[in-house]
């Protein structure tokens, strides 16, 4: 049997549905996911994943079929991002600095410490704003067109941002031991 | 030398790899890629940079979200009701939270029996004037300070609904003045230290206590603030450990600290518990053996027997109102929290506490059997002397937090 696709899984909720909604959910929470995970959400993800489908559900009425779903979502996901944002700041910052604690008290800790130079951690070099643009181009195949909607900016401003992102990681990269 | 960077087409090379030019640009490109080596490398260095982006992310514990985001929604459509309802939900609400209180401060402990009155006498006249509770003069390493202190107040709030106007108040009071004294900005009590886990998992319940029972929005803010700080140093696989450990070095004991907090802060209301309280849970669970028994760092790690971890788990998992997040384990853990308590003859605060705790939690036929443990408390209450009414420091935790410590545990437990 096809698969409903999302526009019509998106009627169902507006029509209250409870099983499409239940769908739309599963369909899409992994990828939401790893999405806040590689914008450094870490212990937060399952929590921001929750909240952009309880503002899905609110917000049902505003979806369109003329609009792409993915778009509608990355939105709504991209507000949830930027609210959390600004409460997050205290935990990551004493997130920080437990680790900076633990790999300045520590002897036999340093090669976990060194293990976490991966991609999260280049990624969390990165301004905000440069890492959300290369995350959903690069990692969640968002179309440059798409993700100027969802942010609000000329595509040309994806494109170079995209660019800026991608130098600033090769630096990065080079600059590891 | 030559600025790759200020080639033209530099820019365009990660758009060219995602397929995001146009068909002109894109054969403009190549054809300028045949004569610039430059562009050539710097493509090829994009090219490994997406590819590794790419990479899938270490798997992480995946379990299906729908039903806790329809149980949210639901939960919501019910809270959209006329004004006075919701009045009267709230009156409803505020006497739920008041029988709440029980759960992890029962009063089982009767206010009329004179030995527990006489370990709280014992425990306003051991504090200093500013609230904290001597660790030198009684006994406990200095790094607990907050939370003995933490568990003294407990133990006097445990005493009455009303303990707060009582003869406890005062004393009540300026324990929590000097645990808020003792919060930095970042939420976390006291320096930090090994101590530091317990001293913050106490302290926010100390202050969830206070909380609900009087309108002082200093403990409540400090509560919150707490919480922050409990949440955010909660390791990627979902339980606590020290702080100076490795991460993701957790333990079960430092663990149901934390979780009694957040259960406590969730079942009075406070919002965005859940996914910490259910990730701390399944951290728990993954400590479980087949035979029930609760593990210290992971399953069949017992390096102090598993008779306290396995009370201490139980409570846990007992007093969530999120049952899925419970052990599927949970009537083996139950087993073997009755086979221990069963088994138990000496004393040790800590786990006395934990089990009747959980004993009671359980509702099971359980009472003769967590009666009993109390009863063998009893034995270690100085009846004479200047200390009397304490609580002698002979189980293995005394050397940490005193005759404080086992005088509150005891109060706690009984």
């Amino acid at each position: 049997m096809q698969e409903r696709p999302d526009h019509e899984l998106m009627e169902g909720t507006r029509d209250g549905d409870q099983d499409a909604f239940a769908a739309l959910i599963r369909r899409h929470q992994t990828p939401l996911l790893n999405f806040f995970r590689r914008l450094g959400a870490d212990n937060e993800a399952e929590d921001l994943v929750q909240d952009v489908f309880l503002r899905l559900y609110r917000y049902r009425d505003r979806y369109t079929y003329s609009a792409k779903f993915t778009t509608f979502l990355y939105t709504l996901a991209r507000h949830v991002w930027a609210d959390r944002w600004r409460k997050l700041q205290r935990i990551f910052r004493i997130q920080e600095r437990a680790r900076q604690e633990a790999a300045a008290r520590s002897d036999g800790n340093m090669s976990r410490v060194q293990d976490r130079m991966d991609t999260l951690h280049a990624l969390d070099q990165l301004p905000d704003k440069l890492r959300i643009v290369l995350v959903m181009s690069v990692c969640q195949g968002l179309r440059y067109g798409e993700i100027g909607e969802v942010l609000g900016i000329p595509e040309g401003t994806v494109k170079s941002r995209v660019f800026m992102a991608m130098n600033k990681l090769k630096e990065y990269f080079h600059a590891q031991p | 030398m030559h600025n790759h960077d200020e080639c033209p087409y530099a820019s365009d090379l990660p758009a060219f790899l995602q397929g995001e030019l146009s068909q002109e640009a894109r054969a403009s490109l190549e054809q300028h890629l045949k004569d610039c080596p430059a562009c050539r490398a710097a493509a090829e260095s994009h090219r490994r940079t997406i590819e590794t982006l790419r990479r899938p992310l270490p798997p992480v514990e995946s379990r299906d979200l729908a039903p806790a985001i329809l149980e949210r929604v639901q939960a919501g459509n019910r809270g959209r009701r006329p004004v006075f309802l919701r009045a009267a939900a709230l009156v409803i609400g505020l006497v739920g939270a008041g029988a709440l209180i029980g759960l992890i401060v029962p009063r089982l402990g009767t206010r009329a029996d004179p030995r527990v009155t006489a370990a709280v006498e014992w425990l306003r006249s051991a504090q200093e004037p500013d609230g904290h509770w001597d660790t030198f003069k009684w006994g406990a390493q200095k790094n607990y300070a907050p939370g003995i202190a933490a568990l003294a107040v407990l133990a006097l709030l445990k005493q009455d609904d009303n303990a707060l106007d009582g003869p406890n108040g005062d004393a009540i009071r300026r324990g929590l003045d000097y645990l808020l004294g003792q919060q930095n900005p970042e939420g976390r009590i006291g320096a930090l230290n090994s101590g530091t886990p317990y001293n913050q998992g106490l302290a926010t319940l100390a202050f969830l206590e206070a909380g609900a029972r009087a309108n002082d929005t200093r403990w409540k803010q400090a509560a919150t603030l707490a919480l922050t700080y409990i949440r955010a140093t909660q390791q990627p696989s979902g339980g606590w450990g020290y702080p100076r450990e490795a991460t993701d070095s957790c333990n079960t004991s430092i663990t149901v600290w934390q979780l009694q907090a957040l259960i406590k802060a969730d079942s009075m209301g406070q919002y965005g518990m859940q996914p910490s309280i259910e990730k701390g849970l399944a951290w728990l669970d993954s400590t479980v053996d087949e035979e029930g028994r609760v593990g210290y760092a992971r399953a069949n790690d017992f390096p102090y027997g598993y008779e306290t971890l396995t009370a201490a788990g139980a409570l846990c998992f007992l007093n969530t109102k999120y049952r899925r997040a419970s052990s599927a384990r949970l009537p083996q853990i139950l087993e073997a929290l009755r086979d221990a308590a069963r088994q138990t003859s000496d004393v040790d605060y800590y786990r006395l506490y934990f089990m009747t705790q959980a004993l009671a939690a359980s509702g099971g036929p359980d009472t003769e059997l967590a009666a009993k443990l109390r009863d063998s408390l009893l034995v270690c209450q100085a009846g004479t002397g200047e200390h009397v009414g304490s609580f002698e420091t002979q189980d293995r935790w005394s050397s940490a937090g005193g005759r404080v410590y086992a005088t509150a545990m005891a109060v706690l437990a009984l």
